[in-house]
């Protein structure tokens, strides 16, 4: 189903990846092993670079991003109609559980709206990793797949999601 | 010296972009400065919150 296809990573994932690497060496196969391709949304890359201290901090996350994803990646922006998109997500969240509204970021509502665009044209073009599996509500999104590693101090969960255009569109029928 | 050249076109022609998520020396030794950046920039957080 993944194989060939695009995966964005959220930054609690990359921050995953980077600090439990050797636990990761599996993940890291199977995706080489589907020839999955690498895409990085902006708001991520903010996310992950904006805490460096120094300009050599800055570099070697930079450089990371340069190595993990190569340079045939995909660069999503935010445009007008992504922002409007992650508000009506947003609100659909809010609809459906107002503690939703609080808990699922805005970089996190960014990201379902790029789901939405990236896979408009031709469903399961791009699928997303993440290990915050609360962020990426069921009622919208499918859930496909759970890696799991054990760091021996947490157990860990990275999720692979795809955007469900069907739940979607219903859900966003009822917002009235 | 042409030959060399000849060698290095048909190199640069044949070589394809390295697949992104490939586990290997190169991925592996960047992932561990990147590392000691995170956990510096925790420790800092951390710091502050106290």
């Amino acid at each position: 189903m993944i194989e060939n296809k695009h995966l964005l990573l959220d930054t609690n994932s990359l921050v995953s990846l980077i600090k439990h690497a050797r636990f990761y060496a599996d993940f890291f196969n199977q995706l080489e092993k589907y020839q999955i391709k690498s895409v990085i949304d902006y708001s991520v890359k903010f996310e992950f670079l904006r805490g460096s201290n120094t300009k050599r901090d800055y570099e070697i996350k930079q450089e990371y991003l340069d190595i993990l994803l190569g340079e045939n990646r995909i660069e999503l922006i935010s445009t007008n109609e992504i922002f409007e998109n992650a508000r009506e997500i947003a609100n659909i969240y809010t609809r459906k559980d107002s503690k939703l509204t609080k808990q699922i970021s805005f970089a996190d509502c960014l990201i379902a709206a790029q789901m939405k665009k990236f896979n408009e044209q031709k469903p399961e073009r791009l699928f997303l990793a993440t290990i915050d599996n609360n962020d990426f509500p069921l009622f919208i999104f499918d859930r496909i797949f759970i890696f799991t590693i054990d760091t021996e101090r947490e157990i860990i969960n990275m999720g692979i999601y795809r955007f469900n255009k069907e739940k979607y569109e219903r859900l966003k029928k009822d917002f009235k | 010296m042409e030959e060399n050249n000849k060698q290095k076109n048909t190199d640069e022609k044949v070589s394809k972009p390295r697949p992104p998520y490939t586990w290997d020396d190169r991925l592996k030794e960047i992932t561990e400065k990147a590392k000691q950046v995170i956990e510096k920039e925790e420790t800092n957080a951390e710091d502050d919150r106290k």
